[in-house]
């Protein structure tokens, strides 16, 4: 459990600033649900594909976008990630803490999204296992995080990767139309990312209130890739 | 050789650390008893700020061992930051927390009980003079209040080896002394310290041994006493045309008989650890 008092410790930090990160988190699905529920007009239909897919466009600009600057400006910039690298704790509870704490923003703002939706559309369930496939989506970005900051030189770096890989990942995972629409191998390779199987499983939770077990499992395989991914880097941080 | 690994407070062995294809550090051996202040004397780029990171767990060597309170560094590196307190060469808090929410923050990150934490928070703000400014936030602070945060920050879990980066660096003369002052407390109270500084007269005033390093290598070793002796404890100083010469003997009548055969302005005074150093290096400090 040596990882508690590092959620804590940054708990604390970002507590300061906690308006910050929710308007920051809030803003986009916010002003997307907005824009296409204009656009489209009060088309049901719409709005109940819609949802689970900015709940999840929420779920990782709030657990990657904070822990990846978080991580990069600590480390490279103030230093005091030195703070947290001499605390008498392991590799592993070190990264774990850093992504449950990331992972835990991303559930708020998530969270916090498909609480407003809901009050427009009031049809959306709220099961046990959409907030596992929830979460699973949370960790696994807040890791991807972690995993960027380590071998990112400075902020410059994180946002090149964020806009060319991460932004637009987010766009075609399923979360605005259905990866089906994408022409050609497009469809098939858009599979091979980590947020689709994670967005339809949540559209399927959120709508139908049932759980595809291979979608469950590919963002589980996903999320511990990039755990892993980010432990070894961490590692080799430290040996640096 | 393992009693002395278990009875020091830091055994280094022909460490090494390689970054690419410069070494920054080219096989250091070292022995720093407990209860000393121990001084590492250099210039930029020595290898000060590294042997630092190494015997805090924050880097790894390339070769070599170093021990820590008993405990080898990288095969127990918990143990390791467990004893040890580290004041870093840059300000690394929280700016945007207060100064006691950033004491609060390392107090978490060591699991301090929770009574215990509130207790060793006000005593530290206390010694290090911050009680007035706990509450306002750290990027108000000036250079030398950050700094006392730092060291008190270092000290909450009670580490029995303190490890001073560069403590005074670009701090005014009354700010150092009251650092000063404060490293000398502590090891009153039992703490080792080991300092890095390119400052002279810090390490003549604090250190009970000193370490020259320079070009990744120690080149010295001994009291600051001792190094001079080893030089001549006095220096008979004099402008020769173009440059400064300096010539040192083992006594002030031998200095001052050679200094009276010599025209013009000179000098007669005692050897420093600056002189020990550009004897050594060829290069000057500061």
């Amino acid at each position: 459990m040596g990882w508690v008092p590092l959620v804590l410790a940054m708990g604390l930090v970002w507590r300061r600033r906690w308006w910050r990160f929710l308007l920051g988190g809030l803003n986009r699905p916010l002003i997307f649900l907005a824009l296409f529920a204009w656009n489209f007009g009060p088309s049901h239909q719409y709005l109940l594909f819609l949802v689970p897919g900015l709940v999840a466009m929420a779920a990782v600009s709030a657990s990657y976008g904070d822990l990846v600057n978080w991580f990069t400006l600590r480390r490279t910039y103030f230093r005091v990630l030195d703070e947290y690298l001499l605390a008498p704790i392991s590799t592993n509870s070190l990264l774990w803490g850093h992504v449950v704490a990331g992972g835990l923003k991303g559930l708020v703002v998530a969270t916090l999204v498909y609480t407003v939706a809901w009050l427009a559309v009031r049809e959306f369930h709220f099961s046990l296992l959409f907030w596992v496939q929830l979460a699973i989506v949370c960790l696994l970005f807040a890791s991807l995080a972690v995993a960027v900051a380590m071998v990112a030189n400075g902020d410059r770096q994180v946002l090149v990767f964020s806009n060319l890989v991460v932004f637009p990942m987010t766009f075609f995972c399923g979360t605005f139309f259905p990866v089906e629409h994408l022409p050609g191998a497009l469809a098939t390779l858009s599979w091979f990312l980590p947020l689709t199987a994670a967005t339809y499983n949540l559209r399927l939770l959120a709508v139908e209130a049932s759980c595809r077990w291979s979608w469950l499992g590919q963002s589980l395989a996903w999320c511990l890739a990039f755990y892993l991914l980010a432990y070894l880097l961490l590692v080799w941080r430290r040996q640096e | 050789m393992t009693d002395l690994r278990e009875e020091a407070a830091i055994v280094i062995r022909g460490v090494t650390k390689n970054y690419g294809s410069v070494q920054a550090l080219k096989g250091v051996d070292l022995t720093v008893k407990r209860g000393e202040i121990f001084g590492l004397l250099g210039p930029n780029g020595a290898g000060k700020t590294t042997l630092i990171r190494l015997l805090t767990t924050l880097a790894r060597p390339s070769g070599g061992e170093l021990w820590v309170g008993g405990y080898r560094v990288d095969r127990h590196p918990v143990e390791v930051r467990r004893l040890i307190g580290v004041v870093p060469q840059v300000n690394n808090l929280e700016k945007e927390l207060t100064g006691r929410e950033n004491l609060l923050l390392h107090a978490l990150l060591h699991r301090l009980p929770r009574q215990e934490r509130r207790r060793r928070i006000e005593e530290l703000l206390a010694y290090v003079g911050l009680e007035e400014w706990a509450d306002r936030k750290v990027q108000v602070y000036s250079g030398g209040m950050a700094r006392r945060l730092l060291i008190a920050r270092a000290l909450l879990h009670r580490p029995q080896i303190l490890f001073l980066d560069e403590p005074t660096i670009g701090l005014d003369p009354p700010t150092r002394r009251r650092i000063w002052d404060l490293v000398q407390r502590l090891n009153q109270e039992g703490v080792t310290v080991f300092l890095t500084t390119h400052y002279i007269e810090e390490a003549e005033s604090l250190c009970h041994r000193v370490g020259v390093i320079d070009g990744g290598k120690i080149i010295a070793l001994g009291s600051p006493r001792e190094l001079c002796a080893r030089l001549g404890s006095f220096c008979v100083e004099f402008f020769a045309g173009e440059e400064t010469r300096r010539f040192f003997f083992p006594s002030r009548a031998e200095a001052r008989a050679y200094a009276d055969n010599l025209p013009g302005d000179v000098t007669v005074r005692r050897t420093n650890l600056e002189d020990v150093f550009v004897e050594l290096t060829g290069k000057v400090m500061g």
